[in-house]
Parts: structure tokens; C-alpha cells; sequence
């Protein structure tokens, strides 16, 4: 038995910023060098009335309109986001009550970044694999845009806000998850972090004081802090050593894969591993251009939108592999 | 893994590296506002205590650099690892610092080929 995936769909804000709009509202930003190692020219951004659980939510009415008898079969929400509503409760429960659940569909939230979409699978497939579940919804929901600071070039122009639900249940033939790896690097966890507004440092006066760092990037101890350096060296390592790893234990090649679908973290960062790993770029999926850096999310919107592209079809063998905040990374294969 | 591809035309000597990062830091200068620019000296600092340059300008330094070597110089370098973050004396710390971590990446792909 396996875990496999039977629907994803997504839902992003109505709000588009382009790079020509990030340019005329910041004349001295260099966007022709950040259009090219980001890869970004659309991302979107959600008001400040909407949220993570509010785009999760329209992304589950989706996947609902399209299978009607889906909904009484669903006996688990799994949510990831960094973008709960509350503190507590969570937003996996309030999203039960949203979608008018019955009252033994489990729901619980994760807090992971961009490797969020691997563990979350990892997660469901420990439940349906117990037969604690038979259908699992996976929600990957983020809003990374309402803490990031807007004179912030390095995050602003990266990130774009969304959501996808992807719906799991088991299968009994050669279809779905292969093997999954999850793995954590703690020591990194300030390379990649809010530092104010939790318990450690609660938000005050002094934490909202603008910082302005050497390239000009404006932020608060309550925005997004990311070490690009230290995050770009840290993926140049771990992901190509975990890739072959998983790969090697079965039995399998890069020759195997007949799509790879990486986090979609920056052009940068899939140049970088599609050199690492000296795969072809046709086989390395980007839609970068089009919405950007969807944290947990990116990598079901990607698979989404290759499939819709026919870049993958029904028993193909893919990878997917995410990584970030935590520092964290997982890599899945599949065949789907 | 391929851990670094390419090929090497020919052997470059420490001084040629040297030029190379001040190359790459002319163009990483441009993007930076008076006062907070690298300079282009073997002992300048880049990083850590006293350096100027922040995680984005480093990483835009080490592109440009590597870019340039391999245009340059036919050879594929990634500056940016684990390695070299964990390495005692940081390879970004100075101009002189980096063009020895490249010399020594450079001197192991000669080997290897």
C-alpha cells in the first residue's frame, strides 16, 4: 500500500504585483538583475482581510466543486502553514468548521516552510498507511507577504502568497509515494526567521525600529530575515547528497526521473542544483515566472501545473523535494 | 553528484584570481551606495567584523566571480557550501582569503582531471 495523490487545486490571491509595478514604486531597484536570479515577474499578494486559511479554504471549495461525493469521504486535514489566524486554535480546525466536516475528521496544523509539502506527505502517509484515515486533505497555505517589509528587495520580490490542498488517499497498486526522506539541520535555524512576535521576544516598540541592512534592504525584528548566503549554501549541500541518497536506496537513476519539481525557491537556487546534480534543464519544472515563491505551497502548485501542462502524465516517476526554514529539507519520489 | 563541472583550460595563477574578485567586486559595488563599497585591495574585508558586505552583496559577489572564472577560464565553481561556511578561517573573510579558497578548489578540479 501506498500513498497517492488523486486531486491537487489551488487558489491565489486576486492581486498580482509585477516587477514593473516593484519598479516604479522603487525606482533605485536593480530589477533586471532581480528578474534574472530570482526568476519572479508575477507573484500574488493577498489583503490584509485575507488570509492563509481563507486561500486554503477557497482552494478545498474548489476541489469540492469539482468531485461532489469527495467531502463526506474525507477523514483528515492536515494543515502547514507559518500563517495560522491565531496563535490557537489552529487553522486546520477552523477550516473544519468552514467546510462543514463531521466530528471525527481529524484536523491538525504543522509549522514548516518550504519543506512542508514532503513532511506533510510523509505525515498523511504514516496516517492512511495505520488506517487512521482513508482520505486526507493536505492544505499548504502561506502569506509570507504580511511579514516582509516593503522596502525589502531581497524577500518582497522572492515570495508570493497562496495555497494548495492536495487530497491523499492509499493505493494498492504500483502508484504513488516510493520513499520519502525527512531531514533537519536545527543549527541553522536562525539563518531563516521572524525574530520578534513569539514568545522568545514578543512584539514591542523597540522591535518594530526599521533596521537597514548594507544593500538597502529595510526591515523590522518582526519581518522575515533570511540569509540568502547561508540558505544557498546550505541547499548546494544537502540537496544533491539527499537527492542521490534516496534515489541510490532504490535502486534508481537520475536517468529514472522523468520530472524533478524542487522547491521553487529562486532561479537562482534551481540553476544551482540543476548544476549540482548535472540534470537537464527540461527536466528540471520552473514556474517561477508566473507566481513566484508559494513557501509550502510551491511544490503542489508546480505538480499542479505540470500535469496541467502535460509535462508529466499518469505512471511517470517524478521527485519532489523541499527545503528551508528550520533549516529543513525532505525529498519524496513518486510515481504517479 | 556532481559537485563541480566544467573543465580547465589553464592553470591560473593566484594573481589572476585576485584580479578576477576585483572584477566581481567592481560589479557588486555598482549596487551598493557610497561608503559601504568593498575595495579592492588583497586585505580588504568582506565579511564578518569590520567587512562591508551583506548576505545579498555576498552572494551576488560569489555569481560574479564564478561567472567570471568560467568565462574566463572554462572552469565551474560553486563558492557557496556548507564547506565553505564551516571552514575555520572564513573564505569570504578577505579578498586574499577567497582568491586562496578558489586557488585551492581550482588546484583539487586539476587534479581531478
Amino acid at each position: 500500500m501506498r500513498l497517492k495523490i488523486d486531486e491537487i487545486v489551488y487558489h491565489l490571491p486576486r492581486q498580482v504585483v509585477t516587477n514593473a509595478e516593484l519598479a516604479r514604486e522603487n525606482p533605485h531597484w536593480n530589477m533586471g538583475s532581480v528578474e534574472e536570479r530570482s526568476g519572479v515577474v508575477n507573484r500574488y499578494v493577498a489583503p490584509p482581510e485575507e488570509t492563509a486559511l481563507d486561500l486554503g479554504y477557497e482552494a478545498c471549495q474548489k476541489l469540492f466543486l469539482g468531485d461532489g461525493g469527495l467531502k463526506k469521504k474525507i477523514d483528515g486535514i492536515i494543515f502547514c502553514t507559518q500563517s495560522g489566524d491565531h496563535v490557537m486554535p489552529p487553522n486546520a480546525c477552523i477550516l473544519h468548521q468552514k467546510l462543514g466536516l463531521g466530528k471525527d475528521v481529524f484536523a491538525f496544523d504543522f509549522n514548516l516552510g518550504c519543506s512542508g509539502y514532503i513532511y506533510g506527505l510523509a505525515l498523511a502517509q504514516g496516517l492512511l498507511l495505520s488506517k487512521i484515515a482513508t482520505n486526507i486533505l493536505l492544505v499548504n497555505a502561506d502569506t509570507y507577504s504580511k511579514f516582509i517589509h516593503r522596502q525589502d528587495r531581497s524577500a518582497r520580490v522572492l515570495f508570493g502568497d497562496g495555497a494548495a490542498v492536495t487530497h491523499v488517499s492509499v493505493s494498492d497498486s504500483q502508484q504513488g509515494l516510493m520513499d520519502i526522506q525527512c531531514s533537519t539541520d536545527g543549527r541553522g535555524y536562525e539563518n531563516f526567521i521572524i525574530p520578534a512576535g513569539g514568545c522568545r521576544l514578543p512584539k514591542s516598540p523597540e522591535t518594530a525600529l526599521l533596521r537597514k541592512d548594507t544593500s538597502g534592504n529595510i526591515r523590522t525584528l518582526e519581518n522575515i530575515h533570511m540569509d540568502g548566503a547561508a540558505i544557498l549554501a546550505f541547499i548546494n549541500t544537502k540537496i544533491p547528497i539527499q537527492v542521490q541518497e534516496i534515489l541510490s536506496r532504490n535502486r534508481l537513476t537520475l536517468d529514472d526521473i522523468d520530472l524533478f519539481i524542487f522547491h521553487q525557491a529562486s532561479q537562482l537556487t534551481l540553476d544551482y542544483l540543476t548544476r549540482l546534480l548535472g540534470l537537464k534543464t527540461e527536466k528540471v519544472f520552473c514556474n517561477l515566472r508566473e507566481v513566484g515563491n508559494t513557501v509550502s505551497a510551491s511544490i503542489p502548485i508546480a505538480l499542479k501545473d505540470a500535469l496541467t501542462q502535460g509535462r508529466v502524465r499518469r505512471g511517470d516517476k517524478i521527485l519532489l523535494c523541499g527545503f528551508g526554514v528550520g533549516l529543513s529539507w525532505g525529498t519524496a519520489i513518486m510515481e504517479l | 553528484m556532481k559537485e563541480d563541472v566544467g573543465r580547465i583550460c589553464m592553470p591560473l595563477s593566484l594573481s589572476e584570481i585576485v584580479q578576477v574578485i576585483f572584477d566581481a567586486i567592481d560589479e557588486v559595488n555598482c549596487q551598493l551606495p557610497a561608503g559601504q563599497r568593498a575595495e579592492k585591495t588583497p586585505d580588504a574585508v568582506l565579511m564578518g567584523e569590520g567587512g562591508v558586505l551583506d548576505s545579498l552583496a555576498l552572494v551576488n559577489l560569489s555569481i560574479a566571480v564564478e561567472k567570471r572564472i568560467e568565462e574566463k577560464f572554462g572552469a565551474s565553481l560553486v563558492l557557496l557550501n556548507a564547506l565553505s561556511f564551516s571552514r575555520e578561517e572564513n573564505p569570504f573573510r578577505t579578498v586574499g582569503y577567497l582568491a586562496q579558497y578558489i586557488d585551492g578548489l581550482l588546484g583539487r578540479k586539476e587534479h581531478e582531471t
